[in-house]
């Protein structure tokens, strides 16, 4: 029997499930300065436990667009909310560390709703209007860890437990309604269509071409900083403006505790709230024809769109170096004001790759999702850590910019660069090696 | 074909048009939670 449902619909159900999981991916972080204090962390088990929230994703997220092709993403949806759901209730049982890590470390796995959702609107949207519609779905699903950050010590005090508990009912709830009134694509030849496409050699060949890695590494120093700052802001806050947040009148730990997720929550609620804003710059740089960067390809009809990718990436490397300088400064108000300002420049990066992507990629759109927002997440484990290992917990910002950021812009100026064809099949071998259908470069690049 | 095309065409200019409106509400969103953050922080409200 086939369902019926509109559009408008099935954004509506993409997004609430995706912001049902970004608040359960995200729940740990919120209740860190409860969980330290239960459990005598230190800060460098503080940051294990952060960057844990992202361990399992790169491997999960790239198969669950393909899985998500394969049975259709309410089914792949339903399930991703069930197990979520059954592990975040039992990680409100259990008095012992070690049942904490393991099974919060599941429920982490929410996070590949995100691929899961980008290919259900992708089944359902068509080429000019996917930029807003992933746009809207995106943005508004990552604000479920400003959300979370936000309400949850507010609702739940130090009770994390209870918290833990009644959102796994709540993903279980939303795993019925989602496979109840869930409908895989807008008509059955497009979800056919997906299920053919959905091959391990096609994964191997988009994954090995210059321009996706580009994107890729594009991607993890935006959304992957995105999601490793919601994991980290909250104890950094916590611990670097302690006597600030004290000298103020937050004393008790709870207090301290909904200070910091306060300010913490600033970075996510920017970085998810001004995507879909971004896709509408990328449309005014496509539209005016702008090329500011005089390194990067210029005379393609899609080159505009890559130099605003490319602005974004820059943006955010200058707004890194300068939390640093705000941390160091010890100013509370300037540190929250540069933390807005980045998460306002990670909107511009995130919502900018995936105006690009599926442009790009058009052949192989879910393929392409999966890789590009899957490994890119290994970014949002790494960060916290050299956030937590650097001697000064300032430094790891500038230190993360540095090294990393400015080795990813200059892979991005190499696979984009000047005066050459922007040729999405360049990459690690050929197509007919890797035994595909066909070139890539069938996409029209408009 | 053609009618139903443009039928299709009418609806998705008006779903884009209330999607730009929404793209501005998340915008505004976005704004007022950072000076509530800093506001209720700051003045010793939010704990």
């Amino acid at each position: 029997m086939d369902k019926k449902g509109t559009k408008v619909g099935q954004l509506i159900l993409a997004a609430s499930g995706f912001l049902v999981s970004f608040i359960m991916w995200f729940a740990t972080a919120a209740f860190s300065v409860a969980i330290m204090q239960e459990y005598g962390l230190e800060k460098a088990q503080l940051a294990v436990l952060a960057s844990s929230a992202m361990w399992l994703q790169p491997f999960f997220r790239q198969y669950a667009g393909v899985v998500a092709d394969k049975i259709g993403a309410p089914k792949a949806a339903a399930i991703a909310l069930t197990y979520t759901g059954v592990f975040s209730i039992l990680s409100s049982f259990g008095h012992n560390y070690t049942w904490l890590f393991i099974t919060r470390l599941v429920v982490a796995t929410a996070g590949i709703f995100f691929v899961i959702g980008i290919q259900h609107v992708a089944q359902w949207f068509n080429k000019q209007e996917m930029g807003l519609a992933q746009g809207i779905y995106a943005g508004t699903g990552n604000v479920g860890a400003g959300l979370g950050a936000l309400m949850l010590p507010r609702i739940y005090g130090l009770d994390y437990r209870s918290a833990f508990l009644h959102l796994g009912v709540l993903a279980l709830v939303l795993a019925v309604v989602y496979y109840r009134i869930g409908v895989a694509a807008v008509d059955r030849k497009r979800a056919v269509q997906a299920r053919k496409t959905a091959t391990l050699r096609d994964t191997l060949y988009v994954v090995t071409r210059y321009a996706s890695i580009a994107l890729m590494l594009q991607y993890a120093m935006t959304f992957g900083l995105e999601i490793g700052l919601n994991a980290w802001l909250p104890g950094y806050y916590r611990l670097a403006f302690k006597g600030q947040f004290e000298a103020i009148g937050y004393t008790s730990l709870e207090a301290l505790a909904i200070a910091a997720g306060t300010v913490a929550a600033v970075q996510s609620f920017n970085a998810s709230l001004w995507r879909p804003f971004s896709g509408y710059v990328s449309d005014i740089f496509l539209r005016k024809k702008w090329t500011p960067w005089p390194f990067l390809t210029q005379h393609q009809n899609i080159s505009p769109r890559i130099h605003w990718v490319f602005t974004a990436m820059v943006a955010v490397s200058i707004m890194m170096i300068l939390l640093t300088f705000a941390g160091l400064s010890g100013n509370l108000t300037l540190s929250v004001t540069i933390l807005a300002i980045l998460g306002f420049t990670i909107a511009f990066g995130t919502g900018s790759n995936f105006g690009l992507t599926p442009v790009l990629f058009s052949k192989n759109p879910g393929v392409a999702t999966g890789f590009i927002g899957g490994i890119s997440t290994v970014g949002g484990i790494i960060y916290p850590l050299v956030f937590g290992l650097v001697p000064n917990i300032h430094i790891g910002y500038a230190t993360v910019a540095v090294l990393m950021f400015i080795p990813f812009m200059l892979i991005f100026i190499v696979a984009f660069k000047r005066g050459q064809h922007i040729d999405v099949d360049a990459g690690l071998g050929t197509w007919e090696k890797y035994g595909v259908a066909g070139p890539l470069e069938e996409t029209k690049l408009s | 074909m053609n009618n139903t095309g443009q039928v299709e065409q009418e609806k998705q200019e008006g779903w884009y048009k209330y999607g730009m409106m929404f793209i501005f509400l998340e915008a505004f969103i976005a704004l007022a939670q950072t000076v509530f953050a800093l506001f209720s922080t700051l003045s010793g409200a939010a704990g």
